[in-house]
């Protein structure tokens, strides 16, 4: 169990505990309006542009202090206000029954990164009672909105992890859960501060894989679908190879495994993995 | 570098922006609660149920629930219609799913409208379930305040009473019951769920 299942679990995994995506539809209307656009942002729990610079500027100068301070400081607001957490795609499927509405959406991150255009970039996946405001948040939804039945939802899911993108659920000021989040690396910026600056937007998830090498064909399918540096491929010995410390457990490379090398197993039951999050 | 094209169907039923950066009001209007709250004087109630029975207690409460509701639904879809409702609708006709947020929108309308000092939570809303958690009621704190009998809690006859009206509009079949209750557990707890 992570700590978000201890503290929000409610004796389950949090994303299937169903009171974490529970949400009152209504308060009583402010007299100062309602707020709008940027300043309600998703992405504003993730650090910004300045922040991750001033981390950077940080490591240059060598103040391993004021380094571990940022990085402390980065993950407790993302515990506060939007974590992530690697599903597989049975835990996601599973989750669906828990959301609604569901609709899918642009991905920002990939809007930001790589300007894609709206009608190649709908994989993301919002769901819950703030979808119905969905107009407050104009540059996010620039691209429109497609609510779906959750059967199509599920349906949507399972083409986009077939098509190797690994699914992170977010929540939208914890322990509420609003998003799924289907990422690709370098795209997605919350594996891109995870990997490269070493930021704890979102966590492991609560499997890790393992490959046996005496099963592994080579046929070379599973390594390129890693979306967390974790495979790679021993040409000598011809068998792709997984580190488990860097492993988050989505299971995109067990689902193109023909020969079955590839498994998932328990973080919790692999004692130096266990508290590796 | 940069990550694969997505190739997906085409979206089926994509909504786009209306009127972009046109303010839209999402939350319960102040005036429907001030409408709605106005209409009754929840004091005057508990005084004229002295010295009578629990029964006639749960029919006054009961009755007054219907009515409550009824208006609350009336100015909710007419006069005060906000953006948020309209959209449930939106959404709704488009899944073909109406619980459980047609009806949640009715019921915590009717709360907010009718009681607006009420603490209460949405703790489970799911398609096939939903619960309702109130647990800073200004009926149950009226009655306790009169000095009624309020162990049996009559008033849970005006939150039935309104839930119901609130389902038959939204036409969902629904088992509704209450799960916990104020005086043995601090909260009502009801739960709504969707009959096979």
């Amino acid at each position: 169990m992570c700590d978000m299942c201890v503290d929000h679990g409610d004796g389950m995994q949090w994303h299937f505990n169903a009171a974490n995506y529970a949400r009152r539809l209504y308060k009583i209307r402010k007299e100062s309006g309602e707020a709008t656009g940027a300043e309600i942002s998703g992405l504003a729990g993730f650090p910004q542009a300045d922040e991750i610079l001033e981390l950077i500027e940080a490591l240059d100068r060598g103040d391993m202090d004021a380094h571990e301070s940022l990085l402390r400081e980065y993950e407790s607001k993302a515990r506060r206000e939007m974590l992530g957490q690697t599903l597989t795609i049975d835990e996601v499927l599973r989750a669906v029954e828990f959301m609604y509405p569901i609709a899918r959406m642009t991905c920002m991150c990939r809007k930001i990164t790589e300007a894609l255009p709206d009608e190649e970039n709908q994989t993301c996946i919002g769901f819950g009672p703030g979808l119905y405001k969905w107009e407050r948040w104009p540059e996010t939804y620039h691209g429109g909105i497609e609510f779906l039945h959750p059967d199509d939802a599920r349906e949507l899911l399972i083409e986009l992890n077939k098509q190797g993108f690994a699914q992170i659920m977010f929540t939208m000021g914890t322990p509420y859960i609003g998003g799924l989040c289907s990422c690709q690396y370098p795209g997605c910026l919350a594996i891109r501060e995870r990997l490269d600056y070493g930021i704890k937007g979102f966590w492991k998830g609560h499997d890790v894989a393992r490959i046996d090498p005496n099963l592994c064909t080579g046929c070379g399918l599973c390594a390129p679908r890693c979306q967390f540096k974790a495979m790679s491929f021993d040409p000598s010995r011809g068998v792709a190879f997984i580190d488990p410390f860097r492993c988050f457990g989505c299971g995109l490379c067990v689902s193109v495994c023909e020969s079955g090398a590839i498994t998932l197993e328990r973080r919790e039951a692999i004692p130096t993995l266990a508290n590796v999050w | 570098m940069s990550t694969k094209k997505f190739v997906a169907k085409k979206p089926r039923n994509l909504m786009t922006l209306e009127e972009p950066g046109k303010p839209l009001l999402y939350g319960a209007d102040r005036d429907l609660a001030a409408e709605v709250s106005g209409r009754w004087n929840i004091e005057a109630l508990v005084a004229s149920l002295q010295g009578k029975d629990e029964k006639a207690a749960r029919a006054a409460f009961e009755g007054l629930g219907k009515e409550l509701m009824q208006l609350t639904i009336e100015l909710a879809d007419t006069k005060y219609l906000d953006r948020t409702g309209e959209m449930i609708e939106r959404v709704a006709r488009q899944t073909g799913i109406s619980f459980p947020h047609r009806f949640q929108r009715y019921v915590e309308l009717g709360i907010i409208a009718s009681r607006p000092m009420d603490k209460w939570n949405i703790v489970k809303s799911t398609t096939k379930e939903m619960v309702l958690q109130v647990y800073g009621c200004a009926v149950h704190q009226a009655i306790k305040d009169a000095g009624l009998a309020c162990e049996g809690l009559p008033c849970q006859a005006l939150c039935l009473a309104s839930f119901e009206v609130a389902r038959q509009k939204t036409a969902d079949s629904l088992e509704i019951q209450v799960r916990k209750v104020l005086t043995r557990d601090g909260m009502c707890e009801f739960s709504f769920v969707v009959r096979p």
